[in-house]
């Protein structure tokens, strides 16, 4: 096993349950990995968010969370999951003071986790 | 070779982790929006086996995607699976209703996800399989093994007589296929198989259509279809392809299925005897197998054989009912019904109108009826005898001809009779058909006639019509009240539709009314105008003639020697109203007071007639606003008590003063105690007991 899925372990990762989704292919899924952490995945959400554009403020965000369960990044979808729950009830102004938390857990995130990704790269 | 499956989601990487878990099975086709996905569903439908689809995307959600796909008319039942959150119930509901089959959720679990589709194909390609075997290739109508499989258990559930079998057969097919060309005569079946499926409500509610010949088609319908619908423009369509230049011939046959353990077979073969029992006969192309139906086609042949000469020899002849003031008595008018007098019988109307409007005597008849009123009516008025309105009826049917104002005009003119006596009746729906049809009524209208809106309450837009149309006089049919389980309900509706006449100036003649209690509670609420058995039935003009020659008066019927009025049930002494009317001897009315005036709105028999011993007549006085004849004193007399009474106060007394009301003394007053029975945002109703001080 990549010494990344360690560390992914190590932060609450179900190792088997998504590597099932993604038949086995540990590279795959750190392919899928890269493409989700290589630019601002919270990119289209803050756009929609100064735009007070409110249904695509709760189609970013349902669409992050399905991707990040889809990752198998529980831990790290919840502040999205309870954002598209309050986009979705029409809270919007509580929700979109929720956006600093998702930006910071998913800052945390990808810190630790590009380095390790563009090792694996320089392996493969 | 891989079934294919498109995959609508717009996000990336949920996309791609679900093609690489189907690319083990199946080809993917990849849609980033709803848009995309539509547009590959088109181009590829042929081959496609499923679609998968995010429910929320950017530009097309999945709902409207699923619509759109749904109502191509490339729509083969593609199995369409949705992707949707955990337990959004209401989203899973939705998706369902539109006609998705199943879904998956995120995150992806491969195992149930893979079986989720490909038992969806399963199922949609074994019933693809399956109805192949049952459909009819040409039309997608069922074949005959379809339609006997589809027809058999409905017919099995439903009531004896709910459905009929209908079998067309298109008399000249062959002549068509041989002279234009098979294509033409496969695209004339095509348009047969819409049109039927058109006009018979196919697969809307429980129809059923197959083709189960070359020409040969079968419907199998709810009963109703056939009573309440007209057909004449569908028959049209199919007797005038645009691809054609030759007309197109067809015959119908029916069979009513008042038998549920006859196998449908059976059923389609005595639809098609009907059919081929008229195979001769030019004319007619619609026959029936079974005896009623038979029966009733005899009985209409019958009829429309002899009808023309039964008018030549004077057997239509207008019955009168007459109509009274519940209140004086006195008669106020009369409608002129047909009635057949026929081989020693009084043949009733219901049975040959229906068939004269059918094959179009009804005009003529009607024509007739009403110069034989005109004729009386002069008759009348030379025999020097007390006129009184007579209402004719004149049907949709009737204005759709052109020249029918103007007969109708000519005949005034030739009998010279005032225009104001000849009543002009036409049922509520006629006024919100075509626009050709209300200009006629417009017209009618204008020349000055008084029009009566029959049924009033019976349609779909009676508030519209009264918005519109300037009639004079509605007219209510009580027998439509009868049948509401709930009186009280009626009774408020009955009592809304008189005001609102009131409020539009119009007058309101109650029909079908049969008892002393129901006319009791009309007169109660401001409606005089009784039609109805409890005062006379339609009588030939022999007798509707005594009365005019007996006088105008004659004594109103009561139903009690003190008649007890009630609105919240008509026929419970122990209700309100009643109590409230009977406890308290003396005058008394229910007044509402609004910021437009004071109306009253109920009165008693004691307050009639204390007001007819100074010379108003009831019906001005419900028709009155009160408080427009006020002296000055009063009005600021009227603030105050109005105040104590709002302040709660009860048996508020008060002397009120009127002046200039019409019909009464110049100046009288009345010693007036009121109580608030209840109060609304706008209005108030009282109770008030009243001394008349002359």
């Amino acid at each position: 096993m990549k010494e990344i899925f360690e560390a992914l372990i190590k932060e609450g990762f179900d190792y088997e349950t998504t590597l099932e989704r993604f038949g086995g292919d540990e590279d795959f899924y750190l392919e899928m990995l890269s493409s989700f952490t290589e630019k601002d995945p919270l990119q289209d959400l803050k756009e929609a968010m100064k735009d007070r554009d409110y249904a695509r403020c709760f189609r970013a965000a349902h669409t992050l969370k399905g991707v990040m369960l889809n990752l198998g990044l529980d831990e790290l979808s919840k502040p999205c999951i309870r954002m598209r729950e309050l986009y979705r009830s029409g809270k919007n102004e509580e929700a979109d003071s929720l956006i600093d938390e998702a930006d910071r857990t998913i800052t945390e995130f990808t810190t630790w986790v590009n380095p390790l990704l563009e090792k694996w790269r320089k392996e493969k | 070779m891989k079934r294919t499956v498109i995959i609508a989601d717009d996000a990336a990487i949920d996309r791609s982790i679900l093609k690489r878990i189907l690319l083990s099975t199946y080809d993917v086709l990849e849609a980033k929006t709803g848009r995309e996905a539509l547009s590959l569903y088109e181009t590829y439908f042929a081959s496609l086996s499923a679609m998968i689809i995010d429910i929320h995307m950017p530009d097309m959600d999945g709902f409207v995607l699923i619509k759109s796909i749904t109502s191509s008319p490339t729509w083969y039942h593609l199995p369409l699976i949705v992707v949707t959150e955990d337990r959004d119930i209401k989203q899973q509901e939705e998706a369902l209703r539109l006609g998705a089959v199943g879904f998956i959720e995120k995150p992806y679990n491969k195992t149930i996800l893979l079986h989720t589709i490909s038992n969806a194909i399963d199922l949609h390609e074994m019933s693809s399989v399956y109805n192949s075997l049952r459909k009819d290739e040409l039309t997608g109508l069922w074949n005959r093994k379809g339609f006997i499989e589809e027809a058999t258990p409905l017919i099995e559930k439903a009531p004896k007589g709910h459905y009929v079998m209908t079998a067309l057969n298109i008399s000249n097919f062959k002549l068509i296929n041989d002279q234009y060309g098979s294509l033409a005569g496969d695209r004339l079946l095509c348009l047969v198989a819409s049109v039927i499926q058109e006009s018979f409500s196919i697969g809307a509610d429980g129809g059923l259509a197959g083709r189960i010949g070359s020409d040969k088609f079968i419907i199998l319908t709810p009963t109703d279809y056939l009573l309440n619908n007209n057909r004449e423009k569908y028959y049209k369509m199919i007797q005038n392809p645009s691809f054609l230049p030759q007309r197109v011939h067809f015959r119908l046959g029916r069979r009513s299925i008042d038998d549920p353990s006859l196998p449908v077979s059976k059923y389609i073969s005595q639809a098609f005897m009907a059919e081929q029992s008229i195979r001769q006969d030019y004319g007619g192309f619609i026959a029936y197998y079974d005896s009623k139906m038979m029966d009733e086609l005899l009985a209409h042949q019958q009829i429309a054989s002899h009808m023309v000469e039964s008018l030549q020899k004077n057997e239509f002849v207008p019955y009168f009912q007459p109509q009274f003031n519940h209140d004086s008595g006195t008669l106020i008018g009369g409608e002129a019904l047909v009635r057949w007098i026929h081989g020693g019988k009084v043949i009733q109307p219901q049975e040959f109108i229906p068939l004269f409007e059918q094959n179009g005597f009804i005009y003529e008849l009607d024509c007739y009826i009403w110069e034989e009123v005109c004729k009386y009516m002069r008759k009348w008025i030379d025999g020097g005898k007390s006129l009184v309105p007579i209402s004719v009826n004149v049907s949709r049917n009737d204005l759709a001809h052109d020249g029918c104002v103007d007969f109708i005009a000519s005949l005034l003119k030739k009998y010279s009779l005032p225009i104001e006596y000849f009543r002009i009746e036409i049922t509520e729906s006629v006024f919100s058909s075509e626009a050709f049809i209300q200009q006629k009524i417009a017209r009618i209208i204008e020349e000055g006639f008084v029009v009566e809106i029959d049924d009033f309450g019976s349609g779909y837009s009676s508030l519209n019509i009264l918005k519109n149309v300037k009639a004079s006089i509605i007219k209510l049919d009580m027998r439509f009240f009868e049948r509401c389980a709930d009186e009280s309900r009626a009774a408020t509706v009955v009592q809304f539709a008189v005001r609102l006449a009131k409020w539009l100036g119009m007058d309101v003649i109650a029909e079908g009314v049969e008892t002393a209690d129901v006319a009791d509670f009309l007169k109660s609420i401001g409606c005089f105008f009784i039609q109805g058995y409890l005062y006379s039935k339609p009588v030939p003009v022999e007798e509707f003639q005594k009365l005019l020659k007996k006088g105008p008066i004659i004594q109103p019927k009561r139903s009690n020697p003190a008649p007890i009025f009630v609105s919240s049930k008509i026929n419970d002494p122990n209700s309100f109203d009643a109590w409230l009317f009977k406890t308290k001897a003396g005058p008394a009315c229910i007044l509402e007071i609004n910021d437009k005036g004071v109306e009253v709105l109920r009165v008693n028999d004691a307050y009639i007639g204390a007001l007819s011993k100074i010379g108003i007549p009831i019906q001005d006085v419900l028709k009155l606003n009160w408080r427009a004849y006020f002296d000055e004193a009063t009005k600021q007399r009227f603030q105050i008590c109005w105040k104590r009474l709002l302040n709660g106060e009860n048996d508020v007394k008060e002397v009120l003063t009127f002046v200039d009301m019409p019909g009464a003394p110049k100046k009288f007053s009345v010693d007036a105690c009121q109580t608030v029975l209840a109060k609304e945002t706008y209005s108030t109703i009282l109770y008030c007991a009243v001394t008349f001080l002359l």
